[in-house]
């Protein structure tokens, strides 16, 4: 694999190091179920326009860690950044977390409390029940916010003073048509706008400081395979494949009925579609329902139709399980075409003959942390993944020492 | 036995307003089940709003029958986003559970004394629909129809009005489901990970689904409350969802016209065995107690009960499915 112009050939054999140009670079990933540390990485470049295998034992937190590459999955802490964005959030707006994002919420919620008591007195009488119900509302919702500040952070309990504050006019306005004979409207016309416009904002910030939904990613250029392949069975191996196109105008509701806003489009993506069913040899499946293929080809057909993306980052969950060996031939040959294309492939594998095969580079990985890096040749030798797969000779003796 | 007139009544309710209304509600159903694969057991509780919502707005508000028709729209579309926005984020039982427990609630609160004013309580609302009929061009006293098969003047103006919405909703579904949004729908249905891992957005298709199918089910309310001049309450228990259901099983589900086969079938099937079965009731062929007028309608349910369960076991893909592509699905 060490061609002359081997991006990989100054890169540093050990967790952690620097590339040449890295597209996914991820850093302080944390992700923990319960008491359990799936994955812990401190920090991973993966290169681009070459093969990186993702390997360790079972149990190693891979599956989890592709998860969090790909966006189906979010980390406790830690940062994305692939192709210069970051993936934790959708705009490049501070966040409000931490211990001073903490205070600040809170004087919020406090101060933002206050008013909407201040403005329920005004708007209602000052009879008992209305400064009781309006002390209630008040308290009620600062314990509400303070309880998901302390559970999901700042934000959340920004998120949630405004859900709160929604309920509390919604309730204002209840009592107002029903209880109150002398109700100030201008007022509550006044706390119900300023309610909306908060809910607004605070929504607003939270949609745009939260990161992208897994289908967003698609668009960004990163498509994922998945272990238990998922091909639509009973769509056609055709219909599978236009699936994958992206921004398809036929997809607005309104345009579906009118076929004459996306038929050319249509016939564009039929024609690439068929162009990459020939090229993975399925041509003569097209009509077929995808559910009558089998496992192999099912394999075949799901990394074609994430080809209809025209990804730059491909990421593949075990490629090869559960394929026969005849059809693993044809899939690794696909698999080395991507890098020529220009496109950038991550996989998940256990068989080590098909990792030295088609990969430029290999991540070890056991308990949530990455152990070792290098050129798929001398990975096998390092003492480290050595320990991982087999155990330890310390702790654990595979072979009785023969006195 | 009359089996003349039994035969007569079974074609005629085979197309009345209740077909009509069943068409539309499982034309709605096969949206959801058939193309997107949400679990919807609340079917009726959109026909409910809907029915409620031209009735109350003709009544209550004395609004314009197009207004009355647009109002009934808007309220299922609310109450499909109100189910739909937070019970489609989590797994498809959560839908079904909601869908059931919001359409009792419904109906519950339709009946409950307190807005008797409103709703008209466990009476309903009656006698509101005279203007839908003033374009009507069919004169009340005569009877149209085809052949032994006539309806009243009124009754045959809704019976061919909601036929034709029937033909533009299927037409329409028709167009949708070979466009690329259809694909979309269909690949929600086969694996929602797999659409969103191809950049769909899994989440908006689902909601976009139960609101158009939700909508047809309010169509189907509107018919019913307008052909029979009323909204009421017990119309619209839990069982007529799992009837809808069973129309378009019967019809196969996930085909575009077999709802509407399925519902004409389950039609003349029910008036044709609560035809025979009142039959053997009155000729007293049978001992006395065995089958009498009060127990004979229980029967007719078991019936429908029993038919349900054997078309499963026999004919699982209805009288159109496909029963290779439904094997499919266990993989």
């Amino acid at each position: 694999m060490s061609a002359p112009n081997d991006p990989m050939a100054g890169v540093e054999a050990r967790p952690g190091s620097p590339k040449p140009d890295p597209i996914l670079v991820v850093d302080g990933i944390r992700r923990t179920f319960g008491g359990l540390t799936a994955v812990n990485v401190e920090h991973l470049e993966i290169q681009r326009g070459v093969i990186t295998a993702l390997i360790g034992p079972n149990g190693a937190g891979k599956t989890t860690f592709f998860n969090l590459l790909t966006g189906f999955d979010r980390p406790d802490a830690g940062t994305r950044v692939f192709d210069g964005r970051r993936l934790d959030q959708r705009r490049p707006l501070p966040r409000v977390e931490g211990g001073a994002g903490l205070v600040a919420a809170l004087a919020g919620a406090v101060v933002g409390w206050a008013i909407v008591a201040w403005l329920w007195l005004r708007a209602f009488d000052t009879s008992a029940f209305s400064v009781g119900t309006a002390a209630v509302v008040a308290v009620g919702g600062l314990v509400f916010s303070v309880q998901r500040a302390r559970r999901q952070g700042a934000l959340a309990a920004l998120g949630g003073w405004g859900a709160a504050m929604v309920g509390a006019v919604l309730l204002g306005l209840l009592y107002a048509a029903l209880v109150t004979p002398t109700t100030n409207w201008t007022t509550v016309l006044l706390i119900v706008t300023a309610t909306l416009a908060t809910a607004a904002v605070v929504a607003g910030w939270r949609y745009a400081t939260s990161p992208p939904a897994p289908y967003e990613l698609a668009g960004t250029g990163m498509v994922r395979t998945f272990q238990l392949t998922k091909a639509l069975t009973r769509l056609s191996v055709i219909e599978n494949m236009k699936l994958g196109a992206p921004r398809q105008r036929g997809e607005r509701f309104v345009s579906a009925l009118l076929s004459g806003r996306w038929r050319a489009q249509e016939r564009d993506i039929e024609a690439r579609s068929d162009a990459l069913l020939e090229r993975f040899g399925m041509s003569h499946m097209r009509d077929q329902m995808a559910g009558t293929l089998s496992g192999g080809q099912r394999k075949l057909l799901e990394m074609a139709r994430s080809l209809m993306t025209d990804p730059s980052v491909v990421m593949l969950d075990e490629p090869m399980a559960g394929v026969n060996p005849a059809l693993t031939q044809s899939l690794l040959e696909h698999v080395k075409a991507l890098p020529r294309e220009g496109r950038t492939v991550v996989f998940v594998e256990h068989d080590m003959d098909v990792v030295q095969e088609i990969s430029d580079w290999v991540v070890v990985m056991a308990e949530g942390e990455i152990i070792a890096e290098g050129p798929p040749a001398s990975i096998g030798r390092n003492q480290q993944v050595i320990d991982a797969y087999l155990g330890r000779d310390d702790d654990l003796p595979i072979v009785e020492p023969s006195s | 036995m009359d089996w003349s007139g039994i035969f007569r009544n079974a074609m005629t309710a085979a197309f009345n307003e209740g077909a009509v209304a069943y068409a539309l509600a499982a034309l709605g159903l096969n949206i959801h089940f058939g193309f997107t694969g949400l679990l919807n057991f609340g079917q009726v509780g959109f026909m409910a709003v809907g029915a409620y919502g031209v009735a109350i707005s003709s009544s209550y508000y004395g609004w314009h029958p197009v207004v009355a028709l647009a109002v009934g729209i808007g309220a299922c579309v609310v109450l499909a986003l109100l189910l739909g926005l937070p019970a489609l984020r989590l797994r498809a039982d959560y839908l079904a559970i909601s869908t059931i427990a919001a359409s009792e609630m419904i109906r519950l609160t339709a009946r409950a004394a307190a807005l008797r004013n409103f709703s008209g309580g466990s009476q309903g609302i009656n006698g509101w629909a005279g203007r839908f009929y003033s374009w009507s061009p069919f004169d009340q006293k005569t009877r149209y129809g085809i052949g032994p098969v006539k309806y009243l003047g009124n009754t045959f103006w809704v019976i061919v009005i909601g036929w034709l919405v029937v033909m533009a909703c299927t037409v329409g579904i028709y167009l949708l489901m070979r466009s690329p949004w259809g694909r979309v729908l269909k690949s929600v249905r086969e694996d929602e990970d797999a659409a969103r891992a191809l950049g769909k957005n899994a989440y908006w298709f689902k909601v976009q689904s139960l609101v158009l199918g939700g909508v047809l089910g309010g169509l189907a309310g509107m018919v019913l409350a307008i052909a029979q001049q009323t909204a009421q309450p017990d119309v619209y228990q839990p069982q007529v969802t799992f009837f809808v259901w069973t129309a378009l099983i019967l019809g196969g589900v996930g085909r575009v016209w077999s709802p509407i086969v399925g519902a004409i079938l389950f039609n003349l099937l029910f008036a044709l065995s609560d035809g025979i079965v009142r039959g053997l009731a009155a000729t007293e062929a049978l001992p006395v107690g065995i089958l009498d007028g009060v127990k004979a309608s229980q029967v007719v349910f078991m019936l429908i009960g029993a038919g349900l369960a054997l078309l499963i076991v026999f004919r699982p893909q209805g009288i159109f499915g496909n029963r290779n592509e439904m094997r499919l699905e266990a993989n």
